[in-house]
């Protein structure tokens, strides 16, 4: 696997600072929780989403990793809500005692491309932004300096931990460990796997706070950064104004689910 | 003794070596459990163990970080908002486990399936605003059967979460306390929380 989506090319989108990236997907996320007209999913789709992703030259990989991830959950929603959508009653489709309804299908619909948008939103920035990059941001933005720490050697130690789990595998397969077959035997195969991972992992904890100590890592003064963003006047204008939008648009939806006195359902 | 300097008593240093480290072992243990097609998550290891040692905050952390970085590495965006429930079960291992539930086996079982309650009281709304009431996987069909047998979607979501939590979460925290019998008592006499685990006469034990 992957240890991160990041793609790293030359576009615009890519050479914006991660927090616009993020206010951008924020500002989506949002939009299409709190805009309650069924087709306000693939019109952010086609219309925001997919231009910025040919922008950022990372159109192939969002529409790909969108549809995969999503799929699955399209096909149980169709299934479970299209089928069994509590107090539908319009039957488009009768097979043996099972029926097809109207109103479940228009739920599985909405649900399903909403969640198209917020996979697409998210990946805009998974894949424009080194996770190290974020991290950084988060901080200069106030975050305390110990999340970045966290975040990046928890990106730096994956792989490593990966290729380790891997090399358990192995081992105790060759010792005739079984790992496949009935239920029991894969249960029985699950604390020989894990222990010896979860110890060497624990081995160098200790280590670790020690080299910590040792660079005063603790210390309460500004730390340089290796790596150096690049940020502009117009987007910290940008980053305001998306997120005075998204408040706009949470106070507006209140508002008119207030007025119809309905109660906060979606749809 | 403040909140505050509960805090800054929690977040030693070893508690920040020890967190990216509990985020890895969630997210590996997680994938080793997938490739064993087991029938449950396990993810929380690292958060429980991280709760247990250090106190319910960096265990909360874990879990929301764990969750998260997820999302990220694997383009799974949709499972971001779970962070929440992440959180939640790291608060409740350091609840637990101040209470200490880790001495005793029965305790931690008990814990175990109290916070699967919590965790699937909370995974529920998320489940149902987010996804429609459906995860994608096999448990999909209690969903169905739920809402087939007249259960709304929230209600359908909150049973299926009462019969997949409580199971992987008693699971996960016997692992854990496995997991700290395992370790050296001068290794976690070095965390914070040390006397959730250690009993009297083996702190002393430890420390000399």
């Amino acid at each position: 696997m992957n240890q991160s989506f990041f793609l790293d090319r030359a576009s615009g989108w890519h050479a914006l600072h991660p927090l616009t990236k993020l206010a951008v997907a924020l500002a989506i996320a949002v939009t299409v929780f709190c805009v309650r007209w069924n087709y306000i999913s693939v019109a952010l789709f086609v219309f925001i989403i997919l231009p910025i992703a040919v922008w950022a030259k990372i159109w192939r990989e969002v529409l790909r990793t969108t549809f995969t991830v999503i799929l699955p959950l399209a096909i149980s929603l169709v299934l479970v809500q299209g089928f069994f959508y509590p107090g539908a009653t319009d039957v488009i489709w009768q097979i043996g005692p099972f029926s097809l309804k109207r109103e479940g299908l228009e739920f599985a619909f909405v649900t399903a491309t909403r969640l198209m948008v917020i996979a697409g939103a998210g990946l805009l920035v998974v894949y424009a932004t080194h996770p190290a990059d974020l991290a950084r941001a988060l901080v200069q933005a106030g975050a305390p300096y110990s999340l970045a720490y966290i975040i990046v050697t928890a990106i730096q130690l994956l792989p490593e931990m990966q290729a380790r789990a891997d090399g358990i595998l192995n081992a105790q397969q060759a010792r005739g460990l079984e790992t496949t077959g009935s239920l029991r035997v894969r249960i029985a195969a699950f604390v020989p796997l894990i222990a010896p991972l979860v110890y060497g992992a624990l081995e160098n904890v200790q280590e670790r706070a020690l080299a910590l100590d040792a660079r005063a890592f603790r210390a309460a003064r500004p730390k340089t950064s290796w790596r150096e963003l690049r940020d502009s006047q117009a987007q910290r204008v940008a980053r305001v104004l998306l997120i005075i939008f998204s408040i706009l648009v949470v106070l507006v939806s209140l508002q008119a689910a207030l007025w119809q006195n309905s109660p906060l359902v979606l749809r | 003794m403040s909140f505050s300097e509960r805090l800054q008593k929690d977040f030693t240093t070893i508690t920040l070596a020890l967190i990216p480290v509990a985020v890895v072992i969630n997210i590996v243990v997680g994938q080793i459990v997938a490739t064993l097609k087991l029938p449950i998550y396990v993810d929380s290891i690292g958060t429980i163990l991280v709760g247990a040692l250090c106190g319910p905050l960096p265990g909360a952390i874990t879990g929301a970080i764990s969750n998260i970085l997820w999302a990220y590495i694997t383009g799974q965006i949709q499972t971001a908002p779970f962070a929440l429930t992440a959180f939640v079960i790291g608060l409740c291992a350091g609840f637990f486990a101040s209470k200490g539930v880790f001495k005793n086996i029965a305790w931690t079982i008990a814990a175990g399936l109290a916070t699967g309650v919590i965790a699937a009281l909370v995974s529920a709304p998320i489940l149902v605003y987010v996804n429609g009431g459906v995860t994608g996987t096999g448990t999909d069909a209690i969903v169905a059967y739920f809402q087939a047998t007249g259960a709304n979607l929230i209600q359908a979501a909150t049973i299926q979460g009462f019969i997949s939590d409580p199971i992987d979460k008693t699971i996960s925290y016997l692992i854990v306390w496995l997991i700290l019998r395992g370790m050296s008592k001068r290794l976690i006499s070095q965390f914070p929380r040390s006397q959730n685990i250690l009993t009297e006469e083996s702190q002393v034990e430890g420390t000399s």
